[in-house]
């Protein structure tokens, strides 16, 4: 083969690699949230539930009562069981959400968050991880009873 | 045919390198963000009557509407042209706030999910949200100019109790 030819062909391959990585710039990759099981606990470290393997849950879950925020950590456990760090995980967003949006929110704190209930009764909530655009880790459904309003229900105070 | 090998080499790599300068130049110049002319609108903020704040932060709420059921909560609608850190969840600095208020090309739609729960009335400043029945449902605050929507908050929970 002509060696003139072949680095021509070299030539255009790489300014063709050159061209299209400028179009579709690469990404910065992190890596996905590796988690097996997800502890919530209390801010003192009690722990209030966690999962099974990821398919179902151990332990009665937070106390709720209507309008009360309820703060809480979560924590996530790799398939051995020791627990992940996540500090500088920007780009993960822990979430906790309740099957009836309306029934409640969480509310993301720079160290867990609080989480509100609005509507007395059998509620249903779950932990999600978003990494980026997509959802790295969702828990099955958590069930818990919200208990009325109490007198002092008002909005709460700011972070 | 010894002596065409190397100088053809050199020649390449001074192409690729001419090659990689100019598209290297240019790829530092064109991260292509798209531009928009006006309004950048990234959070929003709504202050009560009562001086109490309430705001979004990039996908999710800090704090939530509470109104009574027959009465009404007089809101002032602010915005930020840019999120803070989603680890930094302090309210941005009243400073970076503005109103729609001389922006009138710009038009605000609040949408109660139930509205047999609450009902808002407004312009594209201020509003009053009144609670009708008692129980929660969730608010929709968009941004349009003309028929493109410019922003578009997080659903707010909103309680009437």
């Amino acid at each position: 083969m002509n060696p003139t030819a072949v680095i021509r062909g070299l030539v255009v391959a790489s300014a063709l690699v050159l061209t299209t990585a400028c179009e579709h710039p690469i990404a910065v990759v992190t890596p996905h949230l590796e988690a097996a099981d997800v502890i919530l606990r209390t801010p003192d470290g009690v722990e209030i539930a966690r999962t099974i393997d990821n398919r179902r849950w151990s332990g009665a879950g937070p106390a709720l009562g209507v309008g009360d925020g309820v703060p809480l950590e979560v924590r996530f456990l790799d398939f051995q069981g020791r627990v992940l760090d996540l500090g500088g995980r920007s780009d993960l967003q822990v979430r906790l959400e309740f099957e009836d949006p309306s029934a409640g929110v969480w509310e993301p704190l720079s160290r867990g968050g609080r989480l509100f209930a609005f509507a007395a009764g059998p509620q249903r909530l779950r932990v999600l991880v978003r990494h980026l655009d997509h959802v790295d880790l969702v828990t099955p459904w958590l069930g818990v009873e919200v208990a009325p309003p109490s007198a002092t229900f008002s909005h709460p105070e700011s972070p | 045919m010894k002596n065409r090998v190397p100088r053809a080499l050199r020649r390449a790599t001074t192409l690729l390198a001419v090659a990689a300068t100019a598209v290297l130049s240019a790829c530092g110049e064109s991260v292509t963000e798209p531009t928009v002319d006006g309004l950048v609108i990234a959070d929003i903020v709504l202050e009560t009557a009562d001086g109490e704040i309430i705001y979004s932060h990039i996908d999710h709420w800090h704090g939530f509407a509470i109104v009574d059921r027959g009465s009404a909560l007089d809101v002032t609608v602010h915005f930020v042209p840019r999120s803070t850190h989603p680890d930094d969840h302090d309210v941005a600095s009243r400073d970076q706030w503005f109103t729609l208020r001389d922006h009138p090309e710009y038009g605000l739609d609040v949408v109660i999910e139930d509205p047999a729960l609450a009902t808002w009335a407004g312009d594209r400043v201020s509003g009053r949200l009144t609670g009708s029945q008692s129980g929660t449902t969730r608010t929709s605050f968009v941004v349009r100019r003309g028929g493109t929507t410019i922003f578009e908050a997080p659903p707010l929970n909103t309680v009437v109790r």
